[in-house]
């Protein structure tokens, strides 16, 4: 990976260009915030000329390490006004890191409304008019990219919601079997690509070479240590509760946690939970038979397979994937226990190309303003096809939770810096509070997941409704996160390499390996840290860092949440302590 | 005394009637604990990983008591 190609879109010129020593050696989420931070200015427009898409692999994708195929996109988001890395696992980055891409950079802005397609190949790449995509839903896009490109290029396009500019757009890349169905969901993105007038990216990658790492013995070891981790924790494992329910198998045990955001936020328990759990998705697959299936993977090389695809009733594809995050925001959030509606409403989300988290909540947030009503799933669908229409009332939900509650004068809005909170309350689930009030990313559970040890009891063991050392906590996997968001691995090796010593050892080997570093365990931690600081500076220097930003919403602070009728408590005094050092 | 029993994930084939999430009565002696419920439900040594009572996790020396409706859920993790 020693090129970096620039899409300028104003000249609609494609350049290609050595990676400068300052970037060498960096992938995933640390080379897109470092780019952010050098190339953008704080004070940018998200949708105006000088804000700029960063698309970058990981440190070791491309290769052989399991579950290594990840891209971060970075740019300014136009949901937080901040920094902005969301990742999503696929084909896409594996083929841009073996066609020797670090870094792909968007930049400029079209000055018509026309449509374009960059095509990319090992030597550069060229835009191509694309107006026969224009306005249309990802999956019909999808099918005429592979019909088109044929079925080895790997893809990711943009919904018209993000033609549209709408601040819960995401970026969808394909799946194995070409869906247009992995998101780099949060934060607005597909928006930013929407503003450049950008419909969808092609690899073209036949001929790629394989990559290489520095110390192919040391990889190795890495790798195998890394695998044997993965496929030895009882929920990573085959069979385990992963591979076997999917994420969704979270559904059940946050419920019984008194920790299932309900109803917008107004309980941490739905009585419909079990209808829309993991369980529930497995017993479909099994007696519904046809395209039902659980145990899929988002690219090749993973070996958890987590993903799933759901069937209707007839046997017929539905939707893939039903994730725990998407049955809860779009199900148990607005009071929805059908799980047929669920996935509708899910797949309305993929094809208008949008985030299922900052769907869920906005239609959490819209029922609370009155209109619909909560549980009534049909009602949820056609509110939300108002996004699809793109009529006044559908531009202002698909701007996300908190201006949708602006617009209707509610108070119950449930985000921190602009961003839909995800499935985990924390009045009920403190450290993971934390997480959500100082991640530079605006609410967002994968930045520091506490839930493993207070939920979950993987990692450790904290008690979910205490208040104390929960800085620490979130602090110390915020941090490995932003490495393990850099190396380009799934997020779900954390549960083995959390408990497996040898496991994280593996993933530092593979990174060492591949690069020639001497990289330790405490470098983990630095790197990590660094990462969040380049993110928190620019927040500061874009205005929404300073520590009026690292609050939780006001409700939070006096409705107590049934069951355990807690309020949130951490002082702000300690939170504001999370960034000395 | 009489303890309800709701299994999930991997556990669901504890059940049972094998009816899944569906709860289910179990007959123990006054004092039991849910180290003993878990062996009376017959769920192997180690298998169940979380137990959650009125929506708080449980020790396995927690004392039950009658009319007590008990979640067991092996290792589970997601995201
Ligand atoms: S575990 Fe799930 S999210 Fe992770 S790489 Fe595999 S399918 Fe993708």
């Amino acid at each position: 990976m020693d090129k970096i190609v620039r899409v300028n879109m104003t000249d609609k010129k494609v350049t290609v260009e050595p990676v400068p020593d300052k970037y060498k050696g960096k992938g995933g989420r640390w080379l897109t915030s470092l780019m952010v931070s050098d190339e953008v200015p704080a004070g940018a427009h998200p949708l105006g000329p000088n804000n700029k898409l960063f698309f970058a692999p990981g440190m070791v994708t491309g290769t052989h390490a399991p579950n290594s195929g990840r891209i971060s996109v970075g740019g300014k988001s136009p949901l937080t006004g901040g920094i902005k890395e969301a990742n999503a696992g696929s084909p896409f980055p594996q083929k841009l890191a073996r066609m020797g891409y670090a870094a792909l950079v968007l930049e400029g802005l079209v000055e018509d409304d026309k449509r374009w397609l960059l095509k990319l190949g090992l030597d550069g790449g060229e835009l191509l008019p694309a107006d026969d995509l224009k306005d249309k839903g990802t999956y019909e896009c999808a099918k005429m990219l592979w019909d088109k490109y044929g079925e080895k290029t790997a893809f990711c396009v943009n919904g018209p919601a993000g033609e549209a500019k709408m601040a819960m757009a995401g970026i969808a890349f394909n799946d194995p079997e070409g869906r247009p169905a992995r998101y780099a969901g949060r934060g607005g993105l597909g928006a930013v690509m929407g503003s450049k007038g950008l419909k969808a990216i092609v690899l073209e990658d036949e001929n790629a070479p394989a990559v290489k790492p520095k110390d192919p013995e040391m990889f190795k070891a890495g790798q195998k240590k890394l695998a044997d981790a993965i496929l030895s924790h009882d929920v990573t494992k085959k069979g385990g509760a992963l591979n076997s329910y999917g994420t969704a198998v979270l559904i059940n045990i946050l419920n019984e946690a008194g920790g299932l955001p309900t109803n917008n936020f107004r309980t941490g328990v739905f009585d419909g939970a079990q209808k829309i759990s993991g369980e529930a998705l497995a017993e479909a697959a099994k007696t519904r038979g046809g395209a039902g299936m659980m145990g899929h993977s988002c690219h090749p090389g993973c070996i958890i397979h987590c993903s799933n695809v759901y069937a209707k009733e007839d046997g017929s594809e539905h939707v893939s994937c039903v994730e725990y995050e998407s049955s809860w925001s779009l199900g148990a959030n607005c009071g929805i226990d059908n799980l047929d509606q669920v996935a509708e409403l899910i797949r309305m989300c993929n094809d208008y190309g949008v985030d299922t988290i900052e769907a869920g909540v906005t239609v959490g947030v819209a029922m609370e303003a009155g209109l619909a009503k909560f549980g009534d799933g049909k009602g949820a669908i056609e509110l939300f096809s108002e996004i699809g229409k793109r009529s006044p009332l559908g531009h202002i939900l698909g701007q996300g939770a908190q201006f949708t509650g602006e617009a209707y004068g509610v108070t119950r809005i449930p985000t921190v810096k602009r961003q839909g909170m995800p499935a985990y309350e924390p009045r009920a689930v403190k450290g993971i509070g934390v997480t959500y009030i100082t991640t530079p990313m605006g609410a967002d559970h994968t930045a520091g997941y506490t839930i493993a040890p207070e939920i979950l009891s993987v990692g450790g063991k904290a008690e979910p409704l205490s208040a104390k050392d929960k800085i620490g906590l979130s602090k110390a996997f915020q941090q490995t996160t932003a490495f393990i968001d850099s190396c380009g691995y799934c997020l779900f090796i954390a549960f083995p390499i959390l408990d497996i010593p040898s496991g994280f050892d593996g993933v530092v080997e593979t990174v060492n390996g591949m690069l020639g570093t001497k990289y330790t365990g405490d470098d983990v931690t630095r790197i990590g840290d660094e990462i969040l600081r380049i993110e928190k500076d620019f927040n500061v220097r874009a205005g929404v860092g300073g520590k009026d930003a690292d609050r939780p919403p006001e409700f939070m602070r006096y409705e107590k949440l049934p069951p355990h009728n807690h309020v949130w408590d951490i002082p702000d005094e300690e939170l504001d302590t999370f960034w000395d050092k | 005394m009489k303890i309800e029993v709701v299994l999930y994930a991997t556990l669901t084939r504890y059940h049972p009637e094998e009816k899944g999430n569906k709860p289910f009565s179990v007959e123990l002696p006054e004092g039991a604990t849910i180290k003993e419920l878990i062996e009376k439900v017959g769920i192997q040594e180690g298998e169940a990983k979380q137990v959650f009572i009125r929506h708080k996790s449980r020790r396995p020396d927690y004392v039950l008591e009658d009319g007590e409706r008990v979640a067991i859920f092996p290792p589970v993790a997601g995201g």
